[in-house]
């Protein structure tokens, strides 16, 4: 009788482990497919991008901004902004050594410089169809980190471009979305979620080129107030987990120690994007994973998380704050890689759709492929290469 | 997700879940003042318990490894256990007796991996002492202490949320 009762009570419990095991392997502890990267696969993914960047590229330097693979056709208006972000990133290949990166790079920087606005002492990267609207200060952060990868920079475009943010950083290192032509002032109490940590890191990388000019006072007025206070003031919620800020830090991190605010910072925008990346790594867009984990993100999601932890590891390999972090970064930022490379649309996939040539090397979303998501998985992808090595 | 981001911690170091929260949990999973009485009838070994979770504690890291769950997101998951446990012990379904349940389990699992084989089988052993010191039976205070279990894992599911 004794024995009949411990066989039944053992039976219970082992049912109970099973549903909960299943439970929460079903539901909750979903696999974070977080497959090795190696320096041979991000190369290739970054030599397919490139090759997209260039066989996309039109006469005029300009790119299709955003390729519907149902429509072939380009569905959205251009933009500056993401434009100046291309050659941001082909800028940023050809300085890791990714040489085929140059030509796309000078066509698209040839196009750019059309736009641009003198005024006063500064220069800026204005609109392309209406040149008195109000200019995204953006465009012109981009441009200037742009440049600032090149060979040889053009340090006096660069100076006016540097000029330029200044003009729109106020005195709290708050920074304004637009600088508007009908009052020559920014447009007040405009703020962008980007712009700021644009503006930041281009000023950042400014530095790095010429140090003794003074840009990093007006860095370290902005990192301050993103620190301390910009979600609350700016209405930001949830808080942004900026990845621009990440690529400044990492700028930042080269000539001084980040104080305590920051570095909390930093460390938090770290939790943001690790828990993003270990929500994301379990998506696989099987019917299952669609129910409980919802669509894989776009490719400039998934790039601009592997571009803010790359971005942190460099930034917690040099400061004293941050490096116990550094090991789970880079963790992290290759487990996002992974997702970029498994995503990518290698030459057989291509062959399923109507231009081969213009989804062949992208991260296509919903049947679409903006330039953005090629920039941000590109960059991504040139980070982690820095990591895997060392 | 959103809503939770509210909660991220703006310190430095970032939250880690601590040993404390840990050697909490597993006086509130063993939860003598509702079980002391029934695990008695059953004879089921404290000893037996706290051998598994050392076990499972011992293998948290490749176990977790050959599962492709991250340590934090294995918090997350202890945590929804946890809640689910102190849920079905407040409403008094229990189906099983026994003391080396699930939650205890996943609570050695995740200790093991966040603190190391031997301050689990501490947590642990401090947990399982509550049968031997606590020798009064009480609903009320059970209930109590599984309420107390779902604030404890709240914590958990928050520190697995926002780690790194």
């Amino acid at each position: 009788m004794r024995g009949v009762k411990y066989g039944r009570r053992v039976r219970k419990g082992l049912v109970a482990w099973a549903v909960a095991a299943a439970g929460v392997r079903l539901f909750i502890a979903q696999p974070e497919h977080c497959a090795a990267v190696t320096d041979a696969s991000l190369r290739h993914a970054i030599d397919e991008s490139i090759a997209w960047a260039t066989r996309t590229q039109g006469d005029d330097g300009r790119w299709i901004y955003r390729y519907d693979t149902v429509t072939n056709g380009d569905v959205a208006a251009y933009e500056l902004v993401r434009h100046a972000g291309l050659i941001l990133t082909l800028n940023q290949a050809a300085a890791a050594g990714f040489d085929r990166a140059l030509v796309p790079a000078g066509r698209a920087d040839t196009y750019a410089r059309r736009f641009l606005v003198h005024r006063d002492d500064w220069t800026a990267l204005g609109n392309i169809d209406n040149p008195a609207a109000p200019i995204d200060v953006g465009a012109s952060a981009l441009w200037l980190a742009a440049l600032s990868y090149e060979r040889t920079p053009d340090l006096d475009t660069m100076r006016g471009l540097a000029r330029f943010l200044a003009v729109n950083v106020y005195a709290n290192g708050s920074v304004a979305e637009k600088w508007d032509p009908a009052t020559g002032q920014p447009r007040p109490d405009e703020f962008s979620p980007f712009f700021t940590g644009e503006t930041m890191w281009a000023l950042a990388r400014m530095h790095r080129l010429a140090p003794t000019e003074g840009w990093d006072r007006i860095v370290d007025r902005i990192l301050h107030y993103v620190a301390t206070e910009r979600d609350e003031a700016e209405g930001w919620f949830p808080p942004l987990p900026d990845h621009w800020v990440s690529y400044a830090l990492g700028e930042i991190t080269t000539w001084r120690a980040l104080d305590r605010d920051e570095a909390a910072y930093a460390a938090r925008v770290g939790e943001l994007e690790s828990l993003q990346i270990r929500y994301e790594s379990q998506r696989t867009n099987s019917w299952f994973s669609q129910l409980t984990r919802g669509n894989q993100a776009l490719g400039a999601g998934v790039g601009a998380m592997t571009e803010a932890l790359g971005a942190l590891w460099r930034a917690s390999g040099r400061d004293p704050r941050l490096r116990d972090l550094h090991p789970v970064l880079a963790e992290r930022a290759q487990c996002a890689a992974a997702q970029l490379v498994a995503r990518q649309v290698d030459e057989r996939d291509a062959q399923r759709y109507v231009r081969p040539d213009a989804v062949q090397g992208t991260w296509l979303h919903d049947g679409k492929t903006q330039i953005d998501d090629q920039q941000h998985a590109t960059s991504g992808l040139l980070a982690v290469l820095e990591i895997i090595n060392g | 997700m959103g809503e939770l981001a509210q909660f991220a911690p703006n310190s430095n170091p970032p939250l880690t879940a601590s040993l404390w929260l840990s050697i909490a949990l597993f006086v509130t999973v063993v939860n003598s003042p509702l079980r002391r009485d029934a695990v008695r009838k059953a004879g089921a070994s404290s000893m037996v318990t706290w051998i598994g979770v050392i076990a499972l504690a011992w293998f948290s890291g490749p176990l977790l490894d050959r599962l492709d769950v991250s340590a934090p997101n294995w918090r997350i998951a202890t945590a929804f256990v946890l809640v689910a446990a102190a849920v079905i012990d407040l409403t008094g379904k229990r189906i099983e007796p026994l003391l080396f349940r699930p939650e205890i389990g996943a609570l050695a699992i995740q200790t093991g991996r966040d603190h190391g084989v031997w301050p689990t089988a501490l947590a642990a052993a401090i947990g399982l002492a509550t049968l031997v010191v606590w020798r009064h039976p009480s609903k009320a205070l059970g209930r109590a202490v599984a309420l107390t279990q779902i604030g404890l894992a709240v914590l958990l599911l928050l520190d697995g949320v926002f780690a790194l």
